[in-house]
């Protein structure tokens, strides 16, 4: 019973307010890692390999004696900041594209929509995969293949939305009242869009977080030296047996980043259905 | 023995369901929605039941939560639901089980939303046939679509093997009812089991459900708008108004002398052959989450006094088998009438 | 049933079209001489005169629209040419492959279903207790883990700490559980979730009450009130996540280092074996394409409405 009151208490409200200091102390030591970290996250050094934690090195070093919190602190703006990336050129493009689909329909829309069709024949991993394998492994190219594969999916959402707020009584109101379409446009249809897509958004960037690291394992993401999470597991797993140190740093970084966006995603969407009932 | 007494007696005999200070109140996120509030009601052998009043008031939830049907967890419902000698309240799961379906059938009132859109017309009837009762397959389909042709649905062999998205509302109904009919029940619960017929349709069916009431002794409660159906259908009639019962009487002393003036508004809003305009009854129904102390008919009464904010509901009897729940009627009242007099 | 099966089929025919042309599309987004990356593997300096010789071989210097339908015409008849590494043809290599890679996926959809079905029924049926709580951190917990991880936790700790599982190889049964286990619990978590809702919807129908209106047993409406009409939403995104299953043993794949053809692309994609990578996306998106068919036939199976097209 005590066990169900404390699960359900904190299912609600301090979840969210712990991942919100999660993910706010992960990002600002990211972004603050040229100062804060203690130690030059590319800097070999043979003779300092594998050690345990220490002052000079607070999580130990890596196989090549490279200071492991150094490269978590600078491997989090490369897994977060590609992922942000990746999240917003992905609403950008999905919001031009999915409000022209939307409200110009037609040609417009047909072309437009045999093309998500065709993109979404592809399980998603397979085409960013491809992708990837076509331009040449590089994180720039992980970014763009992801762009590429996920835009579809919003531009879908928002046209959806589009139509939808299209027929209602303010936009035909401010349509008979000779507005102009953009700004109808802007002040009727994206302020009513845009807080879902937020939602949808975060709800999305965890899973986005654990593509760009997955390929990133495979090496086919951000290569080395550059830490970042993903690339720090596909190095430390041949030492899985002598020191699994090594594995847990960078997997449970991704793990804490995935849940917490998850918690924040999940309580957004709460607070707007809440809202809209 | 005196023959008062003796045909007390022979009354409780009769009597197959007894509701005793029955409450049904279910908690929401907005708080606690008091949809019956205490009420007392007899269905009897061979008899017929008309309860009326406007949308929302707790018909439903009365029919239902009489057998411990709930569609959420946490409703409260305390009282007393007695038949032949059992509080239905407190039987157990396998218990009640047997009794629903099998002595107490319902008829239920969306009939588009009460089949399983993924299983036939006959799985539903064989179900329930096969539950009760311990007869062959066999027999139990045959049973079927002799009950599906009493109703009038023409091809029963085909319908049994169709699925309740290729039916009507008015189709599916009749099924509920012949579903019903079929385990012979001893008390029938009709919640407006003629809305989305056609009134031939309908006339029809209020034949069947007569029939049944003669050959199967089956007392019923007949839950209906429309009050012409309770006219023709109903021995007694009960009024029941937010979550009260406020007018219980026979029939005709019901629709000729109705006392509540709630009744009275109820029955001046039902379409008559003389052309007199229709009175709406005007206001609305208070919100069944707030239900303050007094009459919860005040707003919208026109008969009312200062004794009408305090008054506690509760029925009084005014004649033989008259009963209101009116401070207008209430023993004090009729004394300073007398007395005024 | 059949004109339903039918119908679906035929409608199959645009959407191939439609990956046939954003594969051959694919291709074009080299940003290297296709000709020049096969002479330089097959150790041929890339000479102007070499490369003209091979881009005719290949066929590279015709028109696109010509390229495509020969392309086309090839992959029919399951030709997508020879791989620039082995010089074997491709579609020999991927069958090769493929059947590990379909053990693995086949494996780890039974254990997302031994997982997600008790769990999204009871954790419906018992909502709010103590096990429910218990569900629902296991399938946020679940959905949220990368499964690259997840394979060296359960390595780590399975096999290496308590020796109960064989790490890498295969085989055996027991060789497949941890590569199935990690490859099935992001799939097992989200389905735990997805069933829950949907069981919790279905179980306030009016239906269910109706049902127990009728005096039918509890167990009778749970199965067949209840549970199948909550699988359809279930089943329909079930198509989607197979596709998800069969992309993701790619990364499993390489964690356990199981030879499947996660495996082989991965390594192809390091080769520019394009080839191989053109022919894999095309045979992965006609699975997919092909399980959705058949989630479908069997949604409709589930189904009526769906069957007999009704609409209502
Ligand atoms: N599942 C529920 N949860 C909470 N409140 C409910 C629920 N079902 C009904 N109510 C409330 O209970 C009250 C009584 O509802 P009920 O369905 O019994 O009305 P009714 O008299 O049958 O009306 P109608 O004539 O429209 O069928 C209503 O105020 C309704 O809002
Ligand atoms: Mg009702």
């Amino acid at each position: 019973m005590v066990l169900q009151g404390i699960a359900k208490g904190l299912y609600h409200r301090k979840l969210t307010i712990i991942s919100l200091i999660i993910l706010g102390v992960i990002m600002l030591s990211g972004a603050l890692a040229p100062v804060l970290a203690p130690n030059d996250p590319t800097l070999i050094s043979l003779e300092n390999k594998f050690l345990s934690p220490s002052i000079q090195f607070p999580f130990g070093t890596d196989h090549l004696g490279r200071c492991i919190l150094s490269r978590l602190m600078y491997g989090a703006i490369t897994s977060l900041g590609s992922a942000l990336v990746v999240m917003s050129v992905t609403i950008t493009i999905s919001i031009i594209m999915g409000t022209l689909s939307g409200y110009m329909g037609g040609r417009v829309d047909a072309f437009l929509m045999r093309l998500c069709d065709m993109i979404l024949a592809f399980p998603n991993l397979v085409l960013t995969l491809v992708i990837v394998g076509m331009l040449g492994p590089s994180l720039i190219n992980v970014i763009i293949a992801m762009v590429v594969v996920q835009w579809v999916w919003y531009a879908r959402i928002i046209r959806g939305m589009v139509l939808s707020l299209k027929e209602r009584s303010f936009v035909l109101s401010a349509k008979v009242t000779g507005t102009p379409d953009w700004l109808i446009i802007v002040r009727h249809i994206l302020p009513n869009i845009i807080p879902h897509i937020v939602v949808l958004a975060t709800l999305n960037l965890g899973m986005v977080i654990l593509h760009i690291s997955g390929l990133s394992f495979l090496g086919l993401g951000v290569q080395p030296p550059t830490p970042e999470w993903g690339a720090m597991l596909n190095d430390a797993k041949q030492f899985l047996r002598s020191d699994p140190r090594l594995i847990m740093f960078p997997g449970t970084m991704i793990l804490l980043v995935v849940i917490s966006f998850n918690l924040l995603g999940d309580a957004l969407r709460d607070a707007i259905e809440f809202r809209e009932s | 023995m005196n023959s008062a007494k003796v045909e007390k007696e022979i009354m409780n005999k009769q009597v197959v369901l007894n509701l005793k200070n029955f409450q049904a109140h279910l908690p929401t996120k907005r708080g606690v929605v008091r949809a019956v509030n205490g009420i007392n009601l007899q269905i009897t052998q061979g008899k017929v039941l008309g309860l009326v009043g406007e949308s929302g008031c707790g018909k439903s939830i009365t029919c239902l939560s009489l057998l411990g049907l709930t569609k959420e967890k946490g409703w409260v419902i305390v009282g007393k639901a007695q038949m032949q000698g059992k509080n239905l309240l407190a039987l157990d799961s396998e218990e009640i089980r047997r009794i629903r379906g099998k002595d107490i059938a319902i008829i239920m009132q969306n009939p588009m939303a009460a089949f399983n859109p993924l299983t036939t017309i006959g799985q539903h009837f064989l179900e329930t046939i096969r539950s009760h009762l311990s007869v062959s397959e066999k027999a139990s389909r045959e049973m079927a679509t002799k009950y599906l042709g009493h109703v009038g649905l023409p091809q029963p062999d085909k319908l049994m093997k169709q699925y309740p998205f290729q039916f009507s509302g008015g189709m599916l109904q009749r099924v509920m009812i012949a579903i019903a009919l079929a385990m012979e029940p001893k008390v029938l619960i009709a919640d407006e089991p003629t809305t989305s017929l056609d009134v031939t349709i309908q006339r029809q069916i209020l034949g069947q459900l007569a029939r049944l009431k003669e050959k199967a002794r089956t007392g019923m409660l007949l839950v209906s708008h429309d009050l012409g159906v309770i006219a023709q259908m109903a021995d007694e009639v009960a009024v029941m108004y937010c979550g009260y019962i406020v007018e219980r009487a026979p029939v005709e002393q019901l629709f000729n002398n109705p006392l509540h003036p709630y009744t009275r508004a109820l029955l001046a809003s039902k379409p008559q052959m003389q052309k007199k305009p229709l009175q709406a009854i005007g206001g609305q129904a208070p919100s069944l989450l707030n239900l303050d102390v007094g009459c919860p008919f005040l707003e919208r009464c026109n008969e009312k006094n200062r004794r009408c904010s305090h008054y506690k509901q509760k029925l009084i009897q005014y004649d033989h088998k008259h009963w209101v729940g009116c401070a207008k009627y209430s023993a004090e009242q009729r004394m300073l009438n007398h007395g005024l007099a | 049933m059949e004109r339903f099966i039918v119908n679906r089929i035929i409608s199959l025919v645009p959407v191939l079209l439609g990956i046939s042309l954003l594969t051959f599309i694919l291709i074009q987004l080299v940003p290297v001489d296709p000709a020049e990356v096969y002479l330089r593997l097959s150790q041929i300096p890339p000479t102007d005169e070499a490369v003209a010789v091979t881009r005719a071989e290949l066929g590279l210097d015709k028109p696109l629209y010509q390229q495509y339908f020969d392309w086309l015409r090839k992959v029919v008849q399951l030709d997508f040419g020879l791989s620039f590494v082995t010089k074997e043809p491709v579609m020999e290599e991927l069958l090769y492959y493929f059947p590990a890679t379909l053990k693995l996926t086949a494996a780890s959809l039974v254990i997302v279903l031994l997982i997600s079905i008790p769990l999204g029924v009871f954790s419906a049926l018992y909502k709010d207790t103590a096990f429910d709580q218990m569900c629902r951190i296991f399938a946020f917990i679940g959905a949220s883990m990368p499964s690259f991880w997840l394979g060296f936790v359960l390595v780590y700790i399975l096999s290496l700490k308590l020796d109960l599982l064989p790490v890498y190889g295969r085989g055996t049964l027991a060789h497949l559980v941890l590569p199935a286990t990690t490859l099935a619990l992001g799939s097992a978590a989200v389905y735990t979730r997805l069933l829950r809702t949907s069981m919790l919807e279905n179980l306030n129908q009016n239906f269910v009450l109706y049902a127990k209106a009728r005096g039918l047993k509890e167990r009778l409406i749970v199965v067949r009130y209840v549970l199948k009409n909550a699988l359809i939403p279930v089943v329909i995104a079930f198509g989607m996540t197979l596709g998800h299953m069969l992309a993701g043993s790619v990364i499993v794949e390489n964690v356990f280092a199981w030879p499947g053809v996660g495996r082989y692309i991965v390594s192809s994609i390091f080769n520019r074996d394009y080839p191989v990578i053109q022919a894999y996306v095309l045979f992965m998106a006609v699975n997919f394409v092909l399980l959705n068919l058949i989630v479908d036939i069997i949604c409709g199976l589930l189904d009526p409405r769906i069957r007999l097209g009704g609409d209502r």
